[in-house]
């Protein structure tokens, strides 16, 4: 757990092994999408946890995305619980998408509908 | 009633966790006849605690920290140098799907070996028992058995994920020799592989300026990869106020790897 921050600049670049389940390569991880989206379903699971959000890409069609975060042992220390997503709720996400241009990517950060900001980090 | 002569075996435990050994000496190798069926003073039935105190506190879990020297580029040779180079070619390429095709493992889940099993980007904890000491990384839950009561390494070992261990302390550093690694597993950066017959040497120790730094320093020794001993250090900090947690991976792995090596992403409509 606890350093996601390293992890991530680790795999970004791609020359250090400071990954433990996957590589970021099928992320664009310079580009950021912020949307908002209503929860559909929130997994708080290893490897990784992941959220599911019903939102429209830039053309305006919706669609069920699936955002991945790093794990529940990561996330623990950035104030996330088992329980910060529950799905109807509305939330405003920032992600790196997919290089294919598939209906998911790897979360930034999400808005809680209290304001509340959660980063996956 | 003990026989005269004898020390009781948990006498014998304790001189062998406080000897100080002499510095770089060989683990020595048993043949299989020898080591087979054998009773070995870790699992031995006497045992003692009393050498564990004096032993240095490593307790805490330890958090894989920047800062450590960068390695020399390894003098890699034959098909290791190969793939080494062809590995360096696609991260250099820039291109995304090249770059997919980095990994070369069977599943994400697959854990990554010794050395691997060091830098994953999850903390490690150390448990000191007689004769033994158990090292815990979180990703994945991985394991290391590295054993300090005198035993010699196996002459001709099944290769494993983190092989067979064993060490013995120099004053304050436990001195690690690991063999029996299987042949492909990856020595540091990606594309830095080793055969079945590499032999790591770690000397563990604390930071003497920062007890609450671990300093991990790697020798690696391969006849069939190497052209010369490759060095390398890992350095951890101490965290006392949390604990390890659960990982399972098998739980909810949405990320396989194709065939060609390729990093895949199970969306939500699976």
């Amino acid at each position: 757990m606890r350093i996601k921050s390293v992890a991530m600049l680790a795999v970004a670049a791609l020359a250090v092994p400071a990954i433990a389940h996957h590589s970021f390569a099928m992320f664009d991880m310079k580009k950021d999408v912020t949307a908002e989206g209503v929860v559909t379903d929130f997994r708080w699971t290893n490897p990784h946890a992941w959220m599911h959000v019903d939102m429209a890409d830039k053309s305006g069609t919706r669609a069920n995305w699936a955002l991945e975060m790093t794990s529940p042992n990561n996330l623990v220390l950035s104030g996330w619980r088992r329980s910060s997503l529950k799905p109807g709720d509305k939330v405003t996400v920032t992600y790196h998408p997919l290089l294919n241009g598939k209906t998911g990517g790897s979360l930034v950060k999400v808005v809680l509908p209290d304001s509340k900001i959660l980063e996956n980090k | 009633m003990m026989r005269p002569g004898f020390l009781p075996l948990g006498v014998m435990l304790a001189a062998f966790a406080a000897l100080p050994v002499a510095a770089e000496q060989a683990a020595p190798v048993a043949a299989q006849s020898e080591a087979a069926g054998k009773i070995w003073p870790s699992a031995a039935e006497q045992v003692s605690y009393a050498a564990l105190q004096s032993l240095p506190d490593w307790r805490g879990i330890w958090l894989p920290m920047p800062g450590a020297p960068k390695p020399e580029i390894p003098r890699l040779i034959g098909k290791y140098k190969t793939l080494y180079d062809e590995i360096q070619a696609l991260i250099k390429s820039g291109d995304p799907e090249a770059q997919l095709k980095v990994e070369r493992r069977a599943s994400a889940c697959e854990p990554p070996g010794m050395p691997g099993v060091m830098t994953q980007p999850y903390d490690i904890e150390f448990l000191f028992t007689p004769g033994r000491v158990t090292m815990i990384q979180e990703a994945y839950m991985q394991v290391r058995r590295i054993f300090t009561d005198g035993r010699p390494l196996p002459e001709d070992p099944d290769p494993t994920y983190n092989g067979f261990s064993v060490g013995h302390w120099e004053g304050s550093t436990l001195v690690v020799t690991t063999v029996g690694l299987r042949e492909g597993g990856i020595m540091g950066r990606w594309g830095i592989s080793h055969s079945d017959k590499v032999k790591i040497t770690e000397r563990i120790h604390l930071d003497p300026a920062n007890k609450d730094v671990l300093v991990v320093e790697n020798t690696f020794e391969d006849p069939l990869a190497l052209a010369a001993p490759w060095h390398s250090t890992y350095l951890f900090s101490r965290e006392r106020a949390q604990d390890q947690l659960e990982f399972i991976c098998a739980q909810n792995d949405r990320n396989p790897i194709s065939d060609k090596g390729e990093v895949g992403f199970i969306d939500a409509a699976h």
